[in-house]
């Protein structure tokens, strides 16, 4: 983290700061001359090209807070960081990650709900967790208005089991009536999970409260549980590796995966309902409702060209997440295909929940 | 096994391990060193700064502190006829009688020396023991684990013998604790008053530093003035007499021997800790030895023991933690939300994925420990002197450091209300005789046990006969039958004696 930072301070700043002041002398020394005589000679200067329409605010002034929900080392922590270095570099401000751990990360979606639309506070959400949580909620969601900036990382959605499992469709698993591992009653998994048992009729059976995905893994060698729905981590991806213990059963995302070439997508296997964005957990970026339209475009063209920078890519898959530029625009309307799917399964979920 | 170990041998290479080694054993060092600050209130106001660093360098700080700072509390029980931590309590016994012959540097040497060999030795237990500790791993479902935690509960209330009910209420208070925020088992949120500062139940390390950091610099600040009252005739120990001390700890071989086993045994025990291992070490070497009356006189054998105990429970203290997730001390309890900060989950997996961690801590206490051995010996006089710095001074710093830490976990103010608050109920129930760590124990162990009691009854679909259907359950029960009879027994065993007694008076 401190190497990226150190380099952005040496390499990246100052030299934009070099570089502003002297196009700013530039353009002041044109003006002033301009205005000093009435020559019209001075008059036709033609502006500076800029690929963007130079925006009508003085953006960024001050260093700008991420928040994040979660712990630092975390992976949003890590997306967070490792994009705002790049960002803060670019924009010549400090770009500081805050940790607003607690409440299942609901703290960073407060800030962003809170925050003065100034563009000094971005914040990264967990979703479609975040916006379960929400609705589960007896006060509602709200998620209106914000600006979205984009996608910063997400991760893929794969069931797997013990490689002795008997079964391996949705129908072998509904029919074999498995025991599901489940980490928690309430985070991404089980989301994914209770929507998916739902749409699939497999009957809802779980054992609870393991500590992490290892817990979880051994408790399947242990036979406490036989089936897990999970986030695809480097550890789950060694774990359906041919050595070890575990098979993939399918996968969430539209195409099969490098690094599970066998393992069919739930569209293959006849639920594309459920395939694509809208189950993945996804870091998604917003900054408040109300944030002037310039400025949120300063920071998504800004963001968005960090995620196209390969040393920033090249960081964030090492941490076992997958970056997949998403403008505002689409984030926006991805966010609304959540809700949609969240609406339909709002009740199911909750019965999940509570059938404990 | 080899190549975790290895992993963790690299990461002891680095400039950085070896600064947070040394920087960790200093402190570890220093705060054992004035009575009252132990490695308890080092580890958890420097947990927080390890924020954001690198989980091996953080793991190679606590590993200084941890396991250095009973070292260091020999100084001060052995200059000043204070313990510097409760386990140096059978320290002062001989070694401040040395102290006064002008024998000062000897008894450090002798100090020091044991601590280290104590060490090494409980640390070469857990090593060995840890290939079958994987094993065990996958031998333990849910329905062993739940009955090894109620083991724990039981055995670290048990260790508050003065009194027990006191120590069942402290323990109880911390289960209900436990059972605020969102449990995972049953995914809703219980007791959190509508609050999001409840939401993921109470925050350990607030808690912990208040219980235990703030309302001991409370009793320190109420009573006034310095740690330590200057002990007569306190002379500086001579460096050639300290190292003659050192030498002379292979004079007691059975000695050490016997304290390096009952502090490893002991310490693997949750609850019971170096202040029994240290105790219970003196009296048996006493016991055993063929001039019990040198004991408490200025014996070398004495210290060896006593040293020796109150070091050797560091490995032994480790194993459950590292094994199963069972702290067995507060030190333990910071150590394992060091863990959870620098996102390595400790538990029953903690073996078979972070086995390099495992390794860079064992790494790390040995290290430690061979400079601890060296800083005493060379500097045990000048750091005797920190305990008469007036306490006016001292706690405000450690205090204000306190906040910093508790602040920067996860920049909530509430979090330093809460450490305020459990400070003065912690200083509270310390006046009124409640033991804390039973307390904290149970805060840490309460929610896994209902955890894992759920999760049994979720694999056997609701049957109760999963917890009686093991072998390893049914040997856990009789030891946890065992442990909550034995104040019983030990009441009939002495009313039997009595009776005895009178009868053959009366004859």
């Amino acid at each position: 983290m401190n190497t990226i930072h150190e380099r952005g301070r040496l390499g990246g700043t100052r030299w934009w700061r070099l570089l502003l002041t002297t196009a700013l002398a530039v353009v002041l020394g044109t003006v002033i001359a301009a205005c000093g005589s009435d020559e019209p000679t001075a008059t036709p200067v033609p502006a500076q090209p800029t690929p963007t329409p130079v925006p009508q605010v003085q953006f960024p002034e001050r260093e700008i807070e991420w928040i994040v929900g979660w712990p630092a080392g975390g992976g949003f922590d890590l997306a967070a960081r490792t994009i705002g270095d790049f960002m803060g570099e670019e924009l010549g401000v400090d770009v500081v990650v805050r940790n607003h751990t607690g409440a299942g990360g609901r703290r960073a979606v407060d800030a962003v709900r809170r925050g003065a639309p100034d563009g000094y506070t971005i914040s990264i959400m967990n979703m479609p967790m975040q916006l379960m949580a929400e609705k589960l909620d007896p006060a509602g969601a709200d998620f209106e208005g914000f600006e979205w900036i984009g996608q910063a990382v997400r991760q893929e959605n794969i069931v797997t089991a013990p490689k002795t499992a008997s079964f391996n469709t949705p129908e072998e698993v509904a029919a074999a009536e498995p025991r599901i591992c489940m980490p928690g009653l309430a985070g991404h998994n089980f989301l994914v999970a209770a929507v998916s048992t739902e749409v699939m009729d497999i009957p809802w059976k779980v054992v609870s409260g393991f500590a992490g995905g290892a817990d979880t893994r051994a408790a399947m060698l242990r036979g406490e549980c036989d089936i897990s729905w999970t986030v695809a981590n480097p550890q789950v991806v060694a774990s359906i590796s041919p050595e070890d213990d575990f098979k993939g059963l399918w996968v969430y995302s539209d195409e099969r995966l490098d690094w599970a070439p066998d393992t069919p997508t739930v569209a293959e296997l006849g639920y594309p309902e459920l395939g694509g964005p809208k189950l993945l957990n996804s870091g998604l970026v917003a900054a408040p409702a109300g944030t002037p339209a310039a400025i949120v475009k300063l920071i998504e063209d800004s963001f968005q060209r960090a995620l196209n920078d390969p040393d920033v890519v090249a960081r964030l898959r090492e941490g076992g997440m997958e970056v997949l530029p998403m403008s505002g625009q689409a984030t926006d309307e991805a966010v609304g295909g959540m809700d949609s799917l969240l609406t339909e399964f709002t009740d199911v979920v909750k019965a999940r929940q509570e059938a404990q | 096994m080899i190549e975790a170990f290895l992993e963790g041998l690299a990461q002891l290479g680095q400039p950085a391990a070896i600064a947070a080694i040394v920087a960790g054993t200093i402190v570890g060092v220093l705060f054992g060193a004035i009575p009252g600050l132990g490695s308890v209130i080092a580890m958890a106001v420097l947990l927080p700064f390890t924020f954001g660093w690198d989980a091996y360098i953080a793991m190679f700080l606590f590993a200084g502190i941890f396991g250095t700072a009973s070292t260091g509390g020999a100084i001060p029980a052995i200059l000043l006829n204070t313990p510097g931590t409760i386990a140096n309590v059978c320290t002062t016994l001989d070694g401040h009688p040395m102290a006064r012959r002008g024998e000062a540097g000897r008894a450090l040497g002798l100090a020091a020396m044991a601590s280290g060999l104590g060490t090494f030795f409980s640390i070469i237990v857990l090593a060995m023991l840890l290939p079958a500790a994987k094993l065990l791993i996958l031998a333990f479902g849910s329905p062993e684990f739940f009955w090894l935690v109620i083991l724990g509960l039981v055995a670290v209330t048990l260790a508050s013998r003065d009194n027990l009910v006191k120590g069942l209420a402290a323990g109880g208070v911390g289960i209900l604790l436990s059972l605020i925020g969102l449990s995972l088992v049953f995914g809703q949120v219980r007791f959190a008053l509508d609050s999001e500062f409840l939401y993921d139940g109470l925050p350990v390390v607030p808690l912990v530093v208040g219980f235990f950091a703030l309302s001991e610099l409370m009793v320190y600040t109420s009573r006034g003035g310095s740690i330590a009252t200057v002990g007569e005739g306190l002379s500086q120990p001579g460096i050639r007499q300290t190292v003659g001390g050192a030498l002379e700890v292979f004079r007691y071989k059975r000695v050490l021997l016997r304290g390096s086993i009952i502090g490893t045994v002991l310490g693997a025990v949750p609850g019971v800790g170096g202040a029994v291992a240290n105790f219970l070490a003196y009296t048996t070497a006493k016991q055993a030895s063929k001039t019990p009356e040198l004991f408490g006189t200025g014996y070398p054998g004495g210290i060896v023991a006593s040293e020796s105990a109150n070091d050797a429970k560091d490995g032994g203290i480790l194993l459950p933690t590292l094994t199963f997730g069972i702290p067995g001390n507060v030190e333990m309890v910071i150590l394992m939300g060091a863990f959870v900060l620098h996102g390595i989950t400790p538990g029953r997996q903690l073996l078979v994925h972070n086995l390099d961690i495992v390794w860079a801590i064992i790494l790390g206490v040995i290290a430690a420990q061979i400079l601890t051995t060296i800083i005493v010996v060379s500097g045990g006089g000048f750091l005797a002197k920190i305990s008469l710095i007036p306490v006016r001074y001292l706690a405000p710093i450690v205090a204000v450091v306190s906040f910093l830490g508790v602040y920067a976990i996860r920049s909530n103010p509430w979090d330093i209300l809460l450490a305020v608050v459990a400070g003065c109920i912690g200083y509270l129930m310390r006046r009124a005789g409640f033991p804390l760590i039973t307390f904290v124990i149970g805060f840490v162990l309460g929610n896994t046990a209902e955890r894992s009691f759920v999760q049994s009854l979720q694999v056997s679909e609701g049957s109760y006969t999963i917890f009686f259907s093991s072998p390893i359950s049914i040997i856990i029960i009789i030891t946890i039958l065992i442990f909550a009879g034995s104040p019983l027994i030990k009441y009939w065993y002495e009313r039997f004696t009595a009776m005895r007694k009178a009868k053959l008076a009366s004859r």
